[in-house]
């Protein structure tokens, strides 16, 4: 696990123009931006960085060779998820610490305490994104995978936007009141969407693991 | 060391079926075509491809039951496959030192200097001599009791060749080691390997140890008129040509001792590929 680690990170690290434009292109959004876009796009793109390594290893038929190292396929797998949930927590925390220099020089301190409510927000929907794209990279390849996540994404989002035009905007919907006070508490919700999650990135990543298992390289 | 029996890999185009054994301290050769089976054959033992029957065992142990520890023991050069071209030397040697207790640090630093490979250089600048140096020398520096190399001279020139082959001798002179070894270029593997199998079409054509191939097996060329009379118990393999027959014999003395007015000449691998493997593209 620690040497696929130093190899993924030296593979970032390698791409230190990619990175600096990268970062500049962030404070570049955080100042000139309204809001907290920055904290899940900084999250987002760093995650998908971590998709990338994959994408270098099976690059020129990496597999291979890589499997023939001291590696199983479970190692392999884990330090993928391990190595995008850490870049997606490092993008969460640049673009948190970015938003809040941006509040404190533009002197817009009354927004400081929302940065920690969209961090709390974005870090799990970013984490989501990424490691639903996992599998299908690991399952497909890269140039492929692209095309099935655009399609994903893209009929989600439609039947997300027909769900609001069908039943109108999140906020106006009215909650049925013979509901009992545990089911319409946003602490229970909450919980109930962070289980959810949990049990979506579990079942991800026993997909990855099977999905690579049964591959022969 | 290596333990193939009966094993069968079916593609769509293509089917393998080999038993074979590898043996402790030996160096063994694949020779044959390109796509003959060679690399089919080194991805089994590494485990990256499932037998459609039929079984490898590495170690004593089937090769899906390998585990990291196991695996640190061997040290494999592919013909097609590397660490990303995005990393450096300097980067290789700390994954490898991660990944391996018995990693050689000096030895593979010191080797880097001998090979004149860069260190910080990223290996998509790299020329293909300078990448097959890399990977033979991030198999042969931690000390691995078995060494894989799958077509480790494919395109390189004359001098590449001899300081890779030359690296692999220094290695198993001073290592106890198998080395299984594939080459489409048999004087590559010349004095180098104790054993040889021959593929062809997915099948081993031959098993035998170098000494024996100089020893027994001889080429002749039998005039049309003469090959009807020719015992063909002596003849392993013919090919037809303009003049009559060029043929391998299996037993080059019997074979002179028999026919004195043709002459044999003591067979070389090329002349076994080209005439037991003569009808493969």
């Amino acid at each position: 696990m620690k040497g696929l680690l130093i190899k993924d990170l030296r593979i970032v690290f390698r791409r230190k123009q990619h990175l600096l434009i990268l970062l500049g292109f962030f404070a570049l959004i955080a100042f000139t931006a309204d809001g907290s876009f920055i904290i899940g796009y900084a999250a987002g793109l760093t995650g998908i960085m971590g998709l990338s390594t994959l994408a270098f290893d099976e690059q020129d038929n990496g597999f291979p060779f890589l499997f023939s190292l001291p590696v199983d396929v479970k190692t392999y797998v884990n330090e993928k998820y391990l190595f995008c949930i850490l870049l997606d927590i490092v993008g969460a925390a640049v673009g948190t610490a970015l938003f809040a220099l941006a509040c404190v020089t533009k002197g817009s301190m009354e927004m400081l305490p929302d940065g920690i409510v969209y961090l709390a927000l974005y870090l799990p929907a970013t984490l989501l994104l990424i490691l639903s794209i996992l599998p299908v990279q690991m399952m497909f390849g890269r140039e492929k995978s692209r095309i099935i996540t655009m399609i994903v994404y893209g009929i989600l989002f439609v039947v997300s936007a027909l769900i609001v035009k069908l039943v109108g905007p999140v906020d106006r919907i009215k909650a049925p009141r013979n509901l009992p006070d545990w089911l319409a508490n946003p602490f229970f919700l909450a919980a109930c969407v962070l289980a959810l999650l949990f049990a979506g990135c579990l079942a991800m990543y026993f997909i990855c693991l099977k999905v690579m298992k049964n591959k022969e390289y | 060391m290596i333990e193939i029996e009966h094993f069968v890999k079916d593609y769509q185009d293509f089917h393998l079926e080999i038993s074979m054994c590898i043996p402790d301290n030996k160096v063994v050769g694949i020779i044959g075509r390109n796509g003959c089976g060679k690399s089919t054959t080194i991805k089994a033992i590494l485990g990256l491809i499932r037998p459609t029957s039929g079984s490898v065992r590495v170690f004593g142990k089937e090769t899906r039951m390998l585990q990291p520890r196991d695996k640190e023991r061997i040290g494999a050069a592919l013909s097609d496959s590397m660490f990303s071209s995005q990393l450096t030397v300097e980067d290789i040697i700390a994954v490898l030192r991660a990944m391996y207790r018995d990693f050689d640090e000096p030895f593979f630093r010191e080797m880097c200097g001998k090979l004149a490979l860069p260190l910080k250089k990223q290996l998509k600048d790299f020329s293909t001599g300078m990448k097959v140096k890399v990977k033979v020398l991030t198999a042969i520096s931690h000390k691995a009791a078995l060494l894989i190399l799958d077509e480790p001279t494919s395109g390189l020139d004359v001098e590449a060749r001899t300081e890779i082959i030359r690296t692999i001798k220094d290695y198993v002179a001073s290592n106890d080691c198998s080395v299984l070894i594939t080459s489409h270029i048999s004087s590559d593997l010349e004095g180098l390997c104790d054993e040889f199998y021959l593929f062809a079409g997915g099948r081993i054509l031959l098993h035998e140890t170098e000494e024996n191939i100089g020893n027994r097996y001889g080429t002749v060329q039998i005039p049309f008129e003469l090959f009807d009379s020719i015992d063909r118990s002596l003849v392993s393999s013919c090919k037809k040509e303009t003049f009559g027959f060029a043929c391998v014999i299996n037993d080059k003395e019997s074979f002179a001792a028999n026919y004195p007015e043709l002459k044999v000449k003591p067979a070389n691998i090329d002349d076994l590929i080209l005439l037991l493997g003569g009808d493969e593209g």
